[in-house]
């Protein structure tokens, strides 16, 4: 992305004392101003990811979250395996090699994708949520309250993504909060600022969708016309009542590899139906419960 | 976009399996006899001691459901968040309010059987309460399986109606069989029989449902395996209806002793069999959340 | 180092990494940039995203090749042969451009009819003695005269050396611009590479025909007037014993293709460490002082300063200098001490004997030769050739000081090191004293790093270090401080250098010295005025100047303006040179040679490329960089032979390479490298297949230590098949106890692992996460398994190969644990540069596990 402001911005700021923090760092970092009301993403474009996990530990480091060193997975060099209470950015890395020398462009035969909360829009886990832990914040995001969760666990079935779970050490849901604290005070998300390749792009979704648009259509004219958006409006990665995802993600694969589903629903338009066939039938049991004359003497 | 070939990540799991276990099937048993006790209370007048007894059968499940319920809680100490807002599109939200309701409602029309004798008032509002808690024991019994089925676990979400149906017919067929054992101990036979009698119908529609949602499962490709699927089948439609279909019958036939043993024996395991089947439904889907091809097969485009 | 030194003057990046965004071919080879370098890998997707094609060639399918648009396979060791085909099919076919390179390099110089290569004498070349085991470079000299080496060893053991050079003076080098003459380096490279065809490409590297051919065909499409393409490496290529001669053969194929000192064109030398420029800058190298001087060396007329300057001073180009740097570095460190009697200091100087780098230093401990050790930022048990023999050297010490922010196995080789584990030694054998010392980490403390473009920039201290941490400032000044104190009053000659000694850096409350005092004397200021300089150009040889490293001089031009801590980026409307941002040596140039990317009459190849041009009206050179050449000598300036000219003014106004003495890229390179003037293809000294080019399979010249504990195979040896290969990965640093010791990192790649082609392991039975055991005659160690497709069998003549691959970062210490690469390779070595053969040995495997003896 061009970091035209960006720079001007940088100018200004070099003869800034270095003690003070910039305000709105994030328009030098991210090339966007940070402000409640508006909605704000990621656009992940695989395409760029050269998976060196920088996002993964900037965010543990940000965050403060414990290590969950295992042995090795033997899934190429995935060590990391999925999303979970400790672990909000998680790079898969899967490779379909079969030998090739010449590819078409931008790594198409090992798949790097930094996988994190989609903060969906509606959001299932925040849908689910019967304490209102889950609540959708004044920058459009998806972040769990710590104080109020009482670890029901509803909301993780309910995630299509699999990404919310309940940490052992505290029983609460956990998940990425989309770096809320950093938000409130002007800065890019940790994980983003620190992707050396600018994979990982936050900013405004409507900014991010049109530029992850024209994103796919130079790649489809630079020769890789596998490319496509995963969890904007009505794409992949949306279905029956979930209607976007505000982070997103530029593939050259079926989301499958990647561990996506390509068509994840809105769990509670279930509801519904379940709950009617039950009544109707416990009505009809009445009906019957009368006529078998329980209550005669 | 290119149809699913099969090809999975490493084999890794998409979704999380919930952390429900047999806390939650145990209290959607309880509270689905509990909440279908109090459709059977709202029918058996004149009948005042299945009244009663159906009443305190709700009001005992609508108290030890919850206790259950927060066992499984990871921080019971907070349980009161649960009421702490309406959340429309959870299921667990509603449902918690319905409980609550519920459990107040059910006191009430205790109440009237309890001191009705004593305070009139007493029983003027358990005959105002009763109708109520009938319509909350219809939703107590049924609400269970839409707070499943409104999951991203496949198999949950595969089957919606048919789950609903099985949890409710399943719970009316508990309420029965655990009422024709009190009458039966009472030595009202004949009221048991009836009770048997309806215990036996809701049985069939949870056996019919079962197949419905079988059906619905394998085609969407998540059908249960292994363990949950026997704990299903034998709960669900051995234990739920054939079992107790053949020992009404063979009671019957047999006559003397038999006529009364058997038919016991029958509510029995339509007891058992019903909370089987939850559990079976509750861990079934657990599996199916583990699977990437489960997943895959029910979100495809 | 030295074969960028030698073809083109300079031992460095010709490019800053930011200028790879302008390129339109950017070839990776020796280098897994985007694992390594991830932020300058950052403007090859920039590059890449405006339609620049990306190469990868490496023996592995990595992260850099996942982002290549063509990835050629090849097999670890075999890179000149895949250059040196290259090289043929640019000549072969044309290809090359020929405006740049007639008048830019030594293509058309005329070679001294002794010269005999090795396609005639089947893999040696003139001049090689076989009992002494090395070349002389008397017959690879220039017709009638004698070139000496820009590197920092300018003399030439040979009678008659200093007349013999003179004769540069006397007029231009002899030239036949129409290239028809048989001895010209354009016909003798012809010759010399003409058995490098595609099909022989392909038996030797395994590189399929067409990949090569097509890699070739996108360097030559990319380069000339309007386009550049680079050239990144890193130890892909200098790890080999011809490590010198890969990068030599890059710099050959560049400067035909016109790409160097031009935008997006150049080589890009990936350094290490973030300061790994600066240490050999101001080197922690035994053979040079700062700024790429010579050290006096024992067996060379170097008895007096005189002499001294006298042998190793160019007649002409920039080295012509040489005097005033060298007294001005004397005057910093000696002061008042230095005199005319002394030579400044000079007497002073310990004289070098032989090779004293890190691998016979090994040796020599093990032999009981070296008795102490200062372990400074470094972990010699992981990182070090043959670690068995680093812990049996470390064994044999009396004492041993290590300085770092943990425990590192150096540290406790003595408790828990292979030697201990396999029960040859018992702790309580062992004499050797372990001093470990606390050492606070950049954030810690002030000072500068010299980054892979020769950019130095300053960092100031942000946090207090924990506990006792102290800087190396700090350690080395008080070391210095008490040392002086000791020998103050000795009357023993070999103590007058300590005493001699200039040791004044102020110090803060802590005893903390001034590192920007430090920085001060390395730019240099009048002597005895102490005004700062403003660059090299105010040094002088009378002892009036004094100066720490010549090349870093203007970093510090007056007092308090420190240009390294500068941060002034270009703006987007900019030009992108950012001049403000830091400091570059030398006087802040960014690109190299760039006078290259105008045309000898001085106008830019092209408006694309566009960099430097000559100014008529001004009357001097204009470009948004500082320009590499005399600011205002036209174009069209030629010596004025008759009077004799000497240094610069011996060189023409269309010569860039102003470090060469006859001003031209070194193609053919007449001294300064020991193993030839052309880069040859040879195995690695450990080896599965023959050398199918020549006869002599692996390089003549190369260093090798015989020791019992440093066993070698032969070629072809049945016990040992597999090549093996050692690298990095993104996920750790180096020695790993950086990341290894920090749970955040130390998860991402939990242990120690070999990556095994797919094939392989399905024949031995071997499944991803299974123990293996690997082994060399240096000793054995076990791993666990990781399969894959990134690595695929070679086809070398008519021989199936196997590579396999294994990160070297693991060790003992730490969270992140796995056995010690090093245990299986060799102290064995690059003749120029002493640099180790990790990058290409020969090992046997086996699934299971390794039964190590009981404690
Ligand atoms: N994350 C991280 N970054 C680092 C470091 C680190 O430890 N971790 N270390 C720093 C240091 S000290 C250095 S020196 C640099 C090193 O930077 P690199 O040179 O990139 O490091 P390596 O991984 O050792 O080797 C690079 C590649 O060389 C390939 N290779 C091996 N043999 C050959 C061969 O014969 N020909 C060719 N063409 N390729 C070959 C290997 O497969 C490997 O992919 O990285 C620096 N950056
Ligand atoms: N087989 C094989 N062997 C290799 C290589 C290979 O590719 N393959 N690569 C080679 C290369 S290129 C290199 S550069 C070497 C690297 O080999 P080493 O330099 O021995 O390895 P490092 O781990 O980088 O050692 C640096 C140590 O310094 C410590 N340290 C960090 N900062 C500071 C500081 O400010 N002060 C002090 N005192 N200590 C500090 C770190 O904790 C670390 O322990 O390894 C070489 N060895
Ligand atoms: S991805 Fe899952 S956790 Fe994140 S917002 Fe969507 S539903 Fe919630
Ligand atoms: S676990 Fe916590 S966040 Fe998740 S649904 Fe229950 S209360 Fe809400
Ligand atoms: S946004 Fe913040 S919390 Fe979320 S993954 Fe990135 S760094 Fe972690
Ligand atoms: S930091 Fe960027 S490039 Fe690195 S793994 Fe994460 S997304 Fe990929
Ligand atoms: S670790 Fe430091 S030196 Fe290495 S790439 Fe990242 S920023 Fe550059
Ligand atoms: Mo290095």
């Amino acid at each position: 992305m061009d970091g035209g402001l960006a720079h001007r911005r940088v100018l200004e700021h070099t003869d800034l004392d270095p003690q003070k923090p910039i305000p709105q760092e994030a328009e030098i970092t991210a090339g966007c101003v940070i402000e409640p009301g508006r909605s704000y993403g990621f656009f992940t474009d695989t395409t760029l990811c050269i998976g060196c996990k920088a996002c993964e530990v900037a965010c543990k480091e940000w965050n403060s979250l414990p290590s969950e060193k295992g042995p090795m997975t033997g899934h190429s060099y995935d060590n990391t395996g999925e999303l979970g209470a400790h672990t909000w950015r998680h790079v898969t890395f899967l490779e379909k090699l079969d030998g090739a020398t010449t590819m078409p462009p931008y790594q198409s035969n090992w798949l790097m994708m930094s996988d994190v909360c989609k903060h969906c829009s509606p959001a299932p886990c925040l849908e689910a949520c019967p304490t209102g832990a889950l609540f959708r914040t004044e920058f459009d995001t998806v972040v769990v309250q710590q104080d109020i969760c009482n670890g029901c666990g509803y909301c993780v079935p309910a995630c299509p993504f699999g990404v919310v779970e309940l940490a052992k050490e505290d029983g609460k849901a956990h998940k990425c909060t989309l770096c809320y604290d950093r938000l409130k005070g002007g800065l890019e998300p940790a994980c983003a600022k620190s992707c050396p390749t600018d994979s990982i792009q936050f900013g405004e979704l409507s900014d991010l969708i049109a530029r992850a648009e024209l994103r796919v259509a130079k790649l489809h004219e630079q020769g890789q016309p596998k490319a496509y958006l995963y969890g904007t409006p009505d794409g992949p990665g949306t279905g029956e009542g979930l209607h976007h995802l505000n982070a997103f993600f530029l593939l050259t694969a079926q989301p499958e590899v990647y561990n996506l589903p390509p068509k994840p629903t809105r769990p509670a338009r279930n509801a519904r139906p379940s709950f009617l066939a039950g009544l109707a039938t416990m009505a009809g049991l009445a009906v019957a419960a009368a006529l078998v004359g329980v209550g005669r003497r | 976009m290119t149809r699913w070939n099969g090809e999975t990540y490493h084999g890794r799991q998409v979704t999380k399996p919930s952390s429900f276990d047999w806390k939650v099937s145990a209290y959607i048993f309880i509270l689905g006899v509990a909440g279908s006790a109090q459709i059977i209370a709202a029918v058996a007048r004149p009948n005042r001691s299945l009244e009663t007894q159906a009443r305190l059968l709700a009001l005992g499940g609508s108290i030890l459901g919850p206790l259950v319920l927060i066992r499984h809680l990871k921080t019971p100490s907070r349980w009161f968040n649960m009421l702490r807002i309406v959340r429309p599109t959870s299921p667990m939200s509603l449902g918690s309010w319905l409980l609550t309701a519920f459990g107040g409602l059910s006191a009430l029309t205790a109440l009237g059987s309890v001191f009705g004798r004593r305070w009139p008032f007493a029983r003027r509002i358990s005959e105002a309460a009763q109708g109520p808690a009938a319509v909350a024991g219809a939703g107590m019994s049924v609400y269970t399986a839409s707070l499943l089925s409104s999951t991203s676990t496949p198999l949950w979400a595969a089957a919606p109606a048919p789950l609903g149906v099985q949890f409710g017919s399943a719970a009316m067929a508990g309420a029965a069989s655990a009422l024709a054992l009190l009458q039966r101990r009472d030595g009202e036979d004949e009221i048991a029989q009836r009770l048997e009698r309806l215990a036996l119908l809701a049985g069939g529609t949870e056996m019919l449902a079962s197949q419905a949602a079988k059906a619905q499962w394998r085609r969407a490709g998540v059908a249960p395996r292994g363990t949950p699927d026997a704990l299903i089948k034998g709960g669900g439609t051995v234990a739920g209806a054939l079992l107790p279909f053949a020992a009404h019958l063979l009671g019957r036939a047999l006559g003397g002793r038999a006529e009364k043993l058997l038919p016991e024996a029958a509510s029995l395991a339509m007891l058992a069999g019903g909370a089987a089947m939850r559990h079976g439904v509750l861990t079934a889907g657990n599996a199916s959340a583990r699977r990437p091809g489960d997943v895959f097969r029910t979100t495809q485009r | 180092m030295p074969s960028l030194g030698a073809s083109y003057g300079r031992g460095a990046a010709t490019l800053p990494q930011w200028d790879l965004a302008n390129a339109d071919c950017v070839l990776v080879m020796g280098s897994n940039m985007a694992e390594n370098h991830p932020i300058a890998f950052r403007f090859v997707l920039q590059a890449k995203q405006k339609g620049a094609t990306v190469i990868h060639a490496d023996p592995r399918f990595t992260r850099t090749s996942a982002m290549a648009d063509i990835y050629a396979p090849l097999r670890a060791g075999s890179d000149i042969a895949f250059l040196g085909g290259i090289i043929r099919h640019v000549l072969e076919n044309d290809l090359w451009f020929r405006d740049f390179a007639l008048p830019y390099t030594n293509l058309s110089t005329i070679i001294d009819e002794e010269y005999r290569g090795p396609e005639e004498l089947d893999g040696l070349f003139s001049g090689w003695s076989a009992e002494g085991r090395r070349y002389s470079p008397a017959s690879w000299q220039y017709e009638g005269m004698m070139m000496p080496s820009s590197l920092a060893e300018a003399f030439i053991e040979s009678e008659g050396f200093c007349e013999a050079v003179k004769r540069l003076q006397d007029g231009p080098t002899p030239k036949d611009e129409t290239l028809q003459h048989p001895r010209c380096v354009y016909q003798i490279l012809k010759r010399h590479y003409a058995r490098y065809t595609p099909e022989m490409v392909e038996r030797v590297t395994g590189c399929p025909r067409e990949v090569f051919v097509k890699v070739a065909e996108e360097m030559a499409r990319n380069s000339g007037r309007e386009r550049t393409a680079t050239i990144c490496y890193a130890v892909g290529w200098t790890h080999h014993s011809t490590g010198v001669q890969m990068i030599r053969a890059a710099a050959i194929l560049q400067a035909l293709l016109g790409n160097v000192g031009r935008p997006g064109g150049g080589i890009l030398a990936l350094r290490g460490h973030t300061s790994i420029q600066g240490s050999t800058d101001i080197p922690t190298l035994y053979d040079m002082l700062p700024g790429y001087l010579p050290q006096p060396h024992a067996m060379k007329p170097h008895r007096t300063l005189p002499e001294y300057l006298e042998s190793e001073t160019n007649p002409t180009g920039w080295w012509h200098n040489f005097p005033k740097y060298a007294v001005s570095l004397l005057r910093a460190w000696y002061g008042a001490a230095g005199n005319a009697e002394n030579g400044f200091g000079f007497d002073l100087l310990q004289r070098m004997t032989g090779d004293h780098s890190q691998l016979p230093m090994t040796v020599a401990m093990r032999d009981g030769i070296i008795k102490g050790l200062f372990v400074m930022g470094q972990n010699p048990v992981i990182g070090g050739s043959n670690s068995r023999l680093v812990q049996r050297g470390l064994a044999q010490l009396d004492w041993m000081v290590v300085r770092d922010f943990a425990e590192t196995e150096t540290a406790n080789f003595w408790r828990d090191g292979h030697i201990i584990r396999d029960g040859e030694m018992r702790t309580e054998d062992i004499g050797t004293e372990v001093f470990l010392m606390p050492a606070s980490l950049a954030g810690e403390k002030a000072g500068s790093f010299t980054n892979t473009h020769r950019l130095i920039q300053w960092h100031d201290k942000v946090v207090e270090a924990p506990g006792d941490s102290r800087s190396e400032l700090w350690f080395a000044y008080h070391l210095g401080r008490l040392l002086k104190e000791m020998y103050a009053d000795s009357a023993r000659e070999e103590d007058r250098p300590i005493q001699a000694l200039t040791w004044d850096y102020p110090v803060d409350e802590e005893g903390e010295p001034d590192a920007e005092a430090v920085l001060r004397e390395i730019n240099g200021y009048t002597w005895p005025e102490k005004q700062q300089v403003s660059g090299f150009s105010d040094l002088k040889d009378d002892g009036s100047t004094a100066c720490g490293c010549w090349i870093y001089s203007g970093v510090f031009p007056k007092a308090g303006e420190n240009r390294a801590r500068s941060r002034k980026p270009d703006g987007p409307d900019g030009p992108g040179t950012h001049l403000g941002w830091g400091f570059a040596w030398p006087d802040n140039r960014r690109t190299l040679n760039n006078r290259a990317s105008a045309d000898p009459a001085g106008q830019p190849w092209s408006e694309r490329k566009r960099l430097v041009w000559w100014d008529e009206d001004a009357g001097q050179w204009d470009s948004p960089d500082k320009v590499d050449f005399p600011p205002t000598k036209r174009p069209d300036f030629e010596p004025d032979w008759a009077g004799k000219p000497a240094g610069i003014d011996a060189l023409s106004g269309h010569q860039p390479f102003i470090m060469i003495p006859d001003g031209v890229a070194g193609l053919f390179v007449s001294s300064g490298l020991k193993d030839g003037p052309l880069p040859v293809h040879y195995e690695p000294i450990e080896s599965p297949v023959p050398n199918l080019l020549y006869a002599q399979d692996a390089n003549p010249a190369a260093k090798r230590w015989e020791h019992r504990d440093n066993r070698l195979h032969e070629t072809g040896d049945p016990r040992f098949p597999h090549v093996l290969t050692t690298y990095r990965l993104t996920e750790h640093h180096a020695g790993g106890t950086p990341t290894r010791s920090v749970a955040t990192t130390a998860e991402l790649m939990p242990e120690g692992f070999c990556e095994i082609p797919t094939e392989l392991a399905h024949a031995l039975g071997i499944r991803s996460k299974d123990w293996v055991v690997l082994s060399t005659l240096r000793g054995e160690v076990e791993t666990r398994a990781l399969v894959t497709d990134r690595l695929r069998p070679f086809r070398i003549g008519n021989q199936l190969v196997w590579q396999l691959g294994m990160p070297w970062h693991f060790g003992w210490e730490g969270m992140a644990t796995g056995d010690i690469a090093n245990v299986l390779t060799a102290v064995v070595g690059d003749v120029n540069t002493a640099m180790h053969e990790n990058k290409a040995l020969t090992c046997a495997l086996r699934p299971g596990r390794l039964h190590r003896g009981e404690r």
